[in-house]
């Protein structure tokens, strides 16, 4: 036994000598993109000309932001995601968010509906209504928005290209024009195939002829509709870079754009109704820079590319939402600081939409008062903290100015990569693919090194914690809901059914746009899977994805 | 005399998951650490996952998940092994899996549990545990 | 039939299927004890078309595979896939990933796909490869297809297994055409340019047969057919089945040059199989009298040679 210890006080000493030996040391000098930093900058790191370069808010290359006033012209919307069970649950839930003061209404859609897959769908009943709302017709739609006007109230759909012409079919339904409809969804599908979705759920070539599609049809019918392009926000979740976020963004902006104007459509007209999708990981100067560098390279593109005139064309909105993978399971509460800083990132960074995560992300589905404080969040950085005082209020910074060229230098030399394979080739041959996984795997190798702290996960971790609470909510509406399901597919009018089913097949056969005949067979009362299905049958591929079903009807 | 075993682990995902970023990690992880890892993707069916640990005969699998879903499909995939004759594979889960289900799944029989905050040094041990005997 | 046929063996050939996987797991790791089993599984083969493809990483192989599987399955054959990829050379390990481009074939019993990782120094064929095919051979499969990495000796492996060798090209990269391995056409029998629709592969395909047109004739007078296809959406796949039926054709036209050329397989699997044994002899830790050896040739006084020898005379044990 040592003699020591069993001294009183002598525990005492030994605590203290530790204490005497730590220092909290710096790991790591590089950004969490992986961009190497100084110890400081100056005047002499900032090389960009300030008229040509880096510009006032709201003036070409709209680096410091979209507008000239930028919040105290008009403030952010706050947006908080709402989306779990049958449409009566989702009510609900959209009923709680909006008496607790979020002024936007967001929906998210189950797993199936995200897929176009139907909830009676043989082999996925136990994902029925999981971490989303299931929508699985149009009729669902009326429901889950009955009395609410959809061109007064502007719904964003965490969901990509079905959700237009869904939300479409019961507008017009409803007796109104395609014109005054209000909304926004996120049409980016070659993001789908990329994001784990696979050749298999979504082509390349389908995927992406879809989106020009729906982006075609939308500035041409829906003026008022917002087309969230790319969905970088589940891009970087997959494993990419800030500057990776810019660069495989532009190559899907830039093939986009391009068959847009093969098309006859005008960049100028097309570009105004895009807002990218971003994210705000945990590096707040690296997210800052990015949001900077992305406004610069996307003004520069649209002007020098595309030709573009027209300020609305050239200057990019923003929709930020925060990074779900950056937050930790254990000690949770954690989490509020991490989405409070990304938050003020994305203010500082002058995005136009900002929904935060709740901090119980990690764990579930959100719960009502997680929700309650990530909105609480917001209206403290807009009233409290001053973010949305001053435009760009990093602009001038010589560390941010400075890192704003590196990312975008970076962005350009990773898009040039993929632009000389081709996008498309670039994503089915799997090197974008490549490119995510090799960042993940760097990531968890630095993570196992301890080189990239993160508390709570590799670092601080407490010892004891209870479990998370969890939400949940009663599955008798997502039962009602099923059958419902399966009584209006006997009850609707099969004659009607069945003719918007083939006219879809037969326009998407012969390369037309299908659009308006997706919203015709929505109003017939088509499910998602039926519309889906149906133009993928014209393109020759199975009606079913996981091929467990066959198309309803044999088309001609 | 034999080599030295060589542990073979089959990695995938059932339903309609997408979020495979982690387990594409471990994959090579897992690879770096000397063990073959057997990748089967994401959207595998209940019944085509079973059939390939016949005919893969992996010392384990590994399933990862991010929806709540992995109860039921992780029931359904032990009663598939188990009619097909390899019910003795232990079965290890990954991803977003509470602590309240933590007894639940080891009375289905699940093996191993990674959640949220796992090590991977805790993962590579348990694998390689799993090794059998080459006789 | 043999009545004393071992236990393993007599369920493998019962169509048990666990039995084949774990006997094959066995196979992989040397285990000796088997023996017996895959002297009596060999005995009971010999009825399967082994189709082996191989080519760089990226021209598309499973794809491709998986599409001719579907084509072999609608003819009503039982098809095998043993799907090999290199190990890595640091840690030994492997991501044995070719399964995701077949996983429409998962829950059809008529389909049985093994992954293999190489094990090897320089990649090429896993070293149970031969075990693997006598087993899949003796459960009566109609096609058993090797899919292997070209890299390092691989190419040449698949000689040693396959009655016929499939080799995938691309145009990508721009230089494709120079990347063609010299060599090449006395190793395939059926040329393949994959992802027709890229830019050069009607470049590629012209430059493929010519040098087919031109090379050296073959012992067996097949002049190998040089094919444009896309696996993705399985153009080109009715041609490719054509190539494998005519070249099956010709090979039965001529007794005496199939005869060499199984002669030659023979030779190629046994020496496959000494090989293993004596790099397990030699790699082993902890013979004294074999570490003694070592220190004298070490020490100058015998030379590699004599070993050598030494091994190869007293057999190996």
């Amino acid at each position: 036994m040592d003699q020591e210890r069993s001294k009183p006080g002598s525990e005492t000493n030994q605590l203290f000598e530790h204490l005497e030996n730590l220092e909290i040391k710096l790991t790591r000098t590089k950004s969490w993109g992986g961009l190497e930093t100084k110890q400081s900058y100056g005047p002499q790191d900032v090389t960009s000309d300030y008229a040509t370069n880096i510009g006032d808010p709201g003036a070409y290359p709209y680096t410091r932001g979209a507008y000239p006033q930028m919040y105290r012209s008009r403030m952010w919307t706050l947006r908080n995601i709402v989306g779990y069970g049958a449409p009566e649950d989702t009510r609900e839930g959209l009923e709680k968010v909006l008496a607790a003061g979020g002024s936007g209404v967001s929906i998210v859609v189950d797993p199936l509906t995200t897929q176009s897959i139907d909830p009676d769908h043989p082999a996925f009943a136990p994902e029925v209504g999981l971490e989303g709302c299931s929508l699985p017709t149009s009729r669902d739609i009326d429901r889950l928005l009955h009395g609410l006007d959809l061109s007064k109230i502007d719904t964003a759909w965490h969901w990509a290209a079905m959700a237009y012409p869904m939300v479409a079919a019961v507008h017009v339904k409803r007796g109104q024009d395609l014109s005054t409809l209000q909304g926004s969804n996120m049409p980016d599908m070659l993001q789908e195939t990329l994001c784990g979705w696979g050749q298999n759920l979504i082509p390349a070539e389908l995927g992406h002829r879809t989106t020009v599609d729906e982006i075609e049809f939308c500035v041409k019918n829906s003026p008022r509709w917002a087309l969230g392009m790319p969905q970088a926000y589940d891009l970087r979740e997959r494993g990419l870079s800030p500057a990776g976020e810019i660069a495989v963004g532009m190559a899907i902006i830039n093939k986009t754009m391009e068959d847009l104007l093969a098309r006859g459509m005008a960049v100028n007209h097309v570009a105004a109704s895009i807002a990218w999708v971003s994210t705000a990981d945990i590096d707040f100067f690296e997210e800052v820079a990015k949001f900077r560098a992305l406004r610069r390279y996307w003004a520069r593109t649209m002007k020098e590319r595309f030709g573009a005139t027209d300020p609305r064309a050239l200057r990019l909105r923003i929709a930020c939402h925060t990074s779900g993978k950056s937050l930790v399971y254990k000690q949770p509460l954690n989490n509020l600081t991490r989405t409070a800083i990304q938050g003020l990132a994305a203010l500082c960074g002058g995005v136009q939409s900002l929904e935060a995560c709740t901090f119980d992300e990690p764990v579930c589905v959100p719960t009502h008062e997680a929700r309650d404080l990530a909105i609480r969040q917001q209206q403290i950085l807009a009233n409290e903290v001053g973010a949305a005082r001053v435009a760009d209020p990093f602009g001038g910074s010589y560390y941010v100015e400075a890192l704003t060229d590196e990312v975008e230098a970076a962005a350009v030399a990773m898009l040039k990569k993929i632009e000389d394979v081709g996008l498309i080739e670039a994503v089915t041959s799997g090197m974008i693919e490549r490119i995510m996984d090799d960042y993940n795997l760097q990531t968890q190798r630095e993570l196992d090194a301890e080189e990239r702290i993160v508390v709570g996960v590799n670092k601080f971790v407490p010892l004891e914690e209870p479990a998370p609470t969890r939400f949940t909510f009663d599955p008798t509406n997502t039962r009602m809901h099923v059958r419902r399901f399966a009584e209006l597919k006997q009850q609707r009018d099969a004659a009607r059914w069945r003719a918007g089913l083939q006219d879809l097949y037969c326009i998407a056969r012969d390369g037309g746009n299908p659009l308006q005949a997706m919203i015709d067979a929505f109003i017939a009362d088509a499910s998602v899977a039926e519309v889906w299905g149906t133009v993928r049958v014209a393109h020759n591929y199975s009606y079913d994805p996981y091929k467990a079903l066959e198309a309803p009807i044999k088309f001609v | 005399m034999t080599e030295t075993s060589t542990v073979r682990c089959l990695l995938g995902m059932l339903g309609t998951d997408v979020h495979s970023k982690g387990i594409r990690t471990l994959a090579q992880i897992l690879r770096d650490a000397g063990i073959e890892v057997i990748y089967i993707g994401e959207h595998n069916s209940v019944e085509g996952m079973a059939n390939a640990v016949v005919d893969e005969d992996p010392d384990i699998v590994g399933l990862s998940f991010s929806s709540a879903a992995y109860i039921d499909y992780t029931h359904q995939l032990i009663a598939a092994m188990q009619r097909k004759g390899v019910g003795d594979v232990p079965v290890m889960l990954g991803g977003i899996i509470h602590p309240d289900d933590y007894e639940t799944l080891r009375g289905i029989g699940v093996a191993g549990i990674f959640g949220p905050g796992s090590l991977m040094p805790d993962i590579i041990s348990f694998v390689r545990s799993k090794a059998r005997p080459a006789a | 039939m043999n009545k004393n046929v071992p236990a393993a063996a007599a369920a493998i050939l019962a169509g048990g299927r666990r039995a084949a996987a774990r006997l094959l797991s066995r196979a992989e790791a040397g285990d000796e004890a088997i023996i017996n089993d895959l002297r009596a599984l060999y005995r009971a083969g010999g009825h399967a078309r082994i189709i082996g493809f191989t080519g760089p990483p990226g021209a598309g192989k499973s794809t491709l595979v998986d599409r001719l599987v579907t084509e072999l399955r609608t003819k009503g054959e039982r098809v095998a896939v043993i799907a090999v990829d290199p190990s890595s050379p640091f840690s030994g390990g492997a991501v044995l990933g070719d399964r995701v481009r077949m996983g429409r074939h998962a829950s059809d019993e008529g389909v049985l796909i093994r992954s293999m990782a190489a094990r090897g120094i320089l990649g090429g064929l896993a070293p149970a490869t031969g075990d693997a095919v006598t087993i899949l051979d003796a459960m009566r499969f109609d096609t058993i297809v090797i899919e292997t990495v070209g890299v390092g000796q691989s190419e040449l492996d698949i000689l040693a297994h396959a009655d016929i060798v499939i080799l995938l090209q691309t145009a990508l990269g721009g230089d494709g055409v120079q990347t063609v391995k010299a060599g090449i056409l006395e190793i395939a029998d059926v040329l393949v340019v994959n992802k027709a629709d890229t830019q050069g592969s009607d470049k590629m395909v012209r430059y493929l047969t010519e040098m087919a047109a031109h090379a050296a004739p073959r012992p067996d007078g097949w002049v190998p057919p040089v094919l444009a296809a896309q696996a993705v959406n399985g153009a080109g796949l009715d041609l490719l089945c054509d190539a494998i039926g005519a070249f099956f054709v010709h090979r039965a036209a001529r007794p005496e040059v199939d005869l060499a050329r199984r002669r030659r397989q023979v030779r190629a699997r046994v020496l496959a199989l000494t090989d293993a044994a004596l790099r397990r002899l030699l790699l082993q830790r902890g013979d004294a009298g074999l570490e003694r050896r070592i220190d004298d040739i070490i020490a100058r006084i015998s030379d590699p040679h004599d070993l050598a020898r030494l091994l190869s005379q007293r057999g190996l044990k």
